[in-house]
């Protein structure tokens, strides 16, 4: 194996997890947010029902 | 919850497609040291940031052209749906661009000697990242969603002028961020280039999935403020 052509190696190990991470953390962060806005309006539709207490 | 399903559902394809071109083109987004896609001979394997760095860039480009066609749909029309687009495109957009900063110079480091060199790519990016920091941060401003999003659209479409900035900026003035493509540019290996077109195509999906995702979640957060007014003003349909 050349190892002149692996020196660097973790400049590009740094950059993939930067990468990966950034894509995982917005999607989760979107996912968790998107569910707690779905419960927020199934309540705010309960209270929005005729009949509901006020 | 069916929605929510769907886009897993679509998350999970794509992914799955993300592997299926990575397994043919040489795993370039996943370990990037497949033997198809050679190792360029003077950088060595830290030229491989290249196949994320340039799609970042080019699908956060494609993000910001997004938001400012959006941006010109809600003045010409006023409608929040063109808004939500907009303010969606320019997260992503945001998002990838940070992506670009910071692999940039863990590119430079070892080649250049240099983390930032305040090149005019690099300085014209790091305005372009800023000028969209500051349309986010403006949504945080008013209170008044129409005037939010009248402002933002404004700003939407100003701050794009800084998109072909970036790109011309290797050419208008000298500097050592590389070209490769385009005329002037050194090129790639056609392997290299089956590889770059794979990561694209893969930075296009992801953008297209987070889009649809980011823009339902914005819908919701307009639907949720609809419903708390129409209680507020104690006029249920």
């Amino acid at each position: 194996m050349d190892l002149e052509k692996w020196q660097n190696l973790s400049y590009l190990f740094w950059a993939y997890v930067t990468v990966w991470a950034f894509l995982a953390g917005y999607l989760v962060i979107m996912t968790r947010r998107m569910a707690r806005l779905r419960r927020e309006i199934d309540l705010l539709r309960q209270e929005h029902k005729p009949g509901a207490a006020d | 919850m069916k929605s929510l399903h769907a886009y897993i559902l679509l998350g999970v394809i794509s992914i799955m497609m993300v592997g299926v071109l990575a397994a043919v083109f040489g795993d370039t987004l996943i370990f990037g040291f497949s033997p198809y896609v050679p190792t360029e001979s003077s950088m060595g394997i830290v030229q491989r940031i290249f196949y994320f760095h340039v799609p970042a860039a080019i699908t956060a480009f494609l993000a910001f052209f997004v938001a400012f066609v959006a941006s010109i749909g809600y003045l010409a029309t006023r409608r929040l749906s063109w808004d939500n687009v907009a303010r969606s495109s320019v997260e992503i957009g945001v998002m990838l661009c940070t992506i670009v900063i910071i692999t940039g110079p863990l590119w430079a480091r070892p080649i250049w000697g240099t983390w930032w060199p305040w090149d005019p790519r690099l300085t014209t990016t790091l305005i372009l990242w800023l000028l969209y920091i500051s349309y986010l941060l403006l949504r945080t401003y008013s209170e008044d969603r129409s005037q939010q999003a009248r402002f933002c659209a404004v700003l939407g479409i100003v701050a794009f002028l800084d998109v072909p900035i970036v790109y011309f900026s290797v050419k208008w003035w000298r500097g050592i961020h590389p070209i490769v493509f385009g005329s002037g540019g050194g090129g790639i290996a056609p392997r290299m280039n089956d590889a770059f077109l794979a990561a694209l195509f893969t930075f296009f999906l992801l953008y297209a999935l987070l889009l649809m995702l980011r823009t339902r979640l914005a819908n919701m957060e307009d639907e949720v403020e609809e419903l708390r007014a129409e209680l507020t003003d104690g006029a249920p349909h």
